[in-house]
């Protein structure tokens, strides 16, 4: 902020400065000193913003709006290393190995990757706003992303980046949701998700590949960052289950008690 | 000249009964049609589909417990033989072909029922399973063939066979062969091992064998086994469609049956 004010008190003194010289200097000094404004207007917007990313004083700007279950999810056991899957086909664009890392593990906080939150609220939300696309990216021979949250009536929009052929097979409770062919250059397959669930994501042509989406139907639920950690907000204050899920470490459930306002920290440890 | 003949004899009876099976009409789903369906469901259904549908019956027990195909468990498995895309319900009329038809080495022909008898226990079938009351599929368009099988077609199905890697399961000749299913890498939506099909006999077929059977076979998948759908692969590309077709078809030892 300090630098930008700086920035003003310069130009606001060189355009006083010229502003005498000639017509056109004249305009184009005002041009400035407007942009400076604007300028030192929307930085001081992103300060904020960026003021706002720090956990404490985010959540206390959120929670003015309604309640907000924060938390982290960790996990303190031994974590595997990633496998080298060998390859048996398609090795000029998939390689020779395939590394598969299930289990991302931050050093420091142990805290948990990829872990889908989930917050029962109980009641269903008719409102699903505008449609969610979900890309399922076929890039060599590896799902891109591996795991994500979406809400029912998502757009999964399946997509071959790869010379070779895929199919995207995606179940759900031994179901099929959709299992279609991607033929290399072919343009994108888009199918709406109509059931909540866990939705496994394989293909049948590389059978390393393997991919989650998990769908539900309201949209209270998060994916953890880097270091574990989840933020919900706009839940029905009462008495909630919340509900985690990883692909290895399996599920968690806890009760909790969401209140009217505030921050409620909620914190869930896989043993 | 009689070769001819027997092939339009042949043809004209695909047609007819493709005919009826389109214009199958399904009567009022009520309680009575459900309890009717009840009464044959389970003198003709339950020894493998199980009493409450979930394909646990007692000869499903013995039909695909360590290997695909098994008994349809009804409450929440997918159709493999539709007319609608990948992921969508069957519709009326395509459980009635199934139950009408059977399939080829697995689930008898029940056209000895009356047609009413077959509508009623399909619509005892359907409430095992509400996605059947939630939504309504819709059928894709299955044209006739636009085109006569030539050499020329059929030597670009093989290599749209290739292209489309149909070989991978299916193995050069369509011997049901291919690399993935001799490593046993094929597995049904259980995780059930599962061999591809055989396309160089028409008992292995078990969605049809007409042409129009084997390209609603390519268009919708086999929902629940490893066989996708190219409904959005061959999207525009009608000719390319056929000409795979024709190539399947020549490679089953009736090939001359199909020559028109």
């Amino acid at each position: 902020m300090g630098s930008c004010a700086l920035h003003l008190i310069v130009v606001l003194g060189e355009g006083v400065a010229t502003m005498v010289t000639s017509p056109l200097n004249r305009m184009l000094q005002v041009w400035h000193v407007l942009w400076s404004l604007f300028v030192v207007w929307s930085l001081g917007d992103v300060q904020s913003v960026a003021y706002a990313t720090d956990p404490a004083a985010r959540n206390e700007a959120v929670s003015a709006a309604g309640p907000v279950v924060v938390g982290q999810v960790s996990y303190r056991g031994p974590v595997p290393a990633p496998s080298d899957v060998p390859v048996d086909r398609d090795s000029e664009v998939c390689g020779h190995v395939v590394t598969v890392a299930t289990l991302s593990v931050d050093a420091a906080t142990h805290g948990v990757r990829d872990v889908i939150v989930h917050v029962d609220s109980g009641q269903g939300v008719a409102d699903h706003g505008p449609v969610q696309v979900s890309i399922v990216q076929n890039k060599r021979c590896v799902f891109y992303p591996r795991v994500a949250p979406l809400r029912v009536g998502a757009e999964a929009e399946i997509r071959n980046d790869d010379p070779v052929m895929h199919n995207t097979n995606m179940s759900l409770h031994h179901g099929t949701v959709l299992n279609v062919a991607l033929v290399p250059g072919g343009g994108p397959v888009k199918k709406q998700l109509k059931r909540q669930g866990l939705h496994v994501v394989k293909c049948n042509v590389h059978k390393f590949m393997q991919a989650y989406r998990y769908v539900f139907s309201d949209p209270f639920f998060d994916q953890t960052n880097d270091v574990g950690q989840f933020r919900i907000q706009g839940l029905p204050p009462g008495l909630h289950t919340v509900s985690v899920w990883h692909e290895t470490l399996g599920e968690l459930h806890k009760e909790i008690q969401v209140p009217p306002r505030g921050v409620l920290n909620v914190d869930l440890e896989f043993k | 000249m009689r070769k001819h003949i027997i092939t339009l004899v042949a043809m004209l009876i695909v047609c007819a009964s493709e005919t009826s099976f389109v214009f199958a009409v399904k009567p009022e789903d009520n309680r009575v049609t459900r309890g009717k369906g009840k009464v044959v469901y389970e003198r003709a259904c339950a020894m493998c589909h199980g009493g409450d549908g979930k394909g646990d019956g007692a000869a499903g027990w013995f039909i695909g417990r360590y290997s695909s195909p098994h008994p349809r468990d009804f409450t929440t498995e997918s159709f493999k033989f539709r007319s609608t895309a990948s992921g969508e319900m069957p519709t009326d009329q395509d459980l009635f072909r199934t139950v009408t038809q059977g399939i080829p080495g697995y689930m008898p022909s029940f056209n000895g029922l009356s047609e009413e008898e077959r509508w009623a226990v399909i619509a005892y079938v359907q409430s095992f399973n509400s996605m059947f009351k939630e939504e309504k599929p819709t059928p894709l368009s299955i044209p006739d063939p636009p085109f006569p099988s030539s050499e020329a077609s059929i030597e670009n199905g093989r290599k749209l066979y290739v292209k489309y890697s149909c070989d991978h399961c299916h193995g050069d000749n369509g011997y049901g062969d291919g690399p993935e299913s001799l490593k046993g890498n094929l597995k049904d939506s259980r995780g059930r091992s599962i061999s591809a099909g055989n396309l160089s006999d028409r008992a292995s077929m078990k969605n049809g064998t007409a042409p129009r059977d084997i390209y609603r076979s390519l268009m919708t998948g086999l929902d629940g086994t490893p066989m996708p759908s190219f409904g959005d692969s061959l999207q525009g590309k009608e000719k390319e469609a056929w000409d795979l077709v024709h190539y399947i078809l020549s490679l089953s030892s009736e090939r001359g049956l199909l020559r028109w």
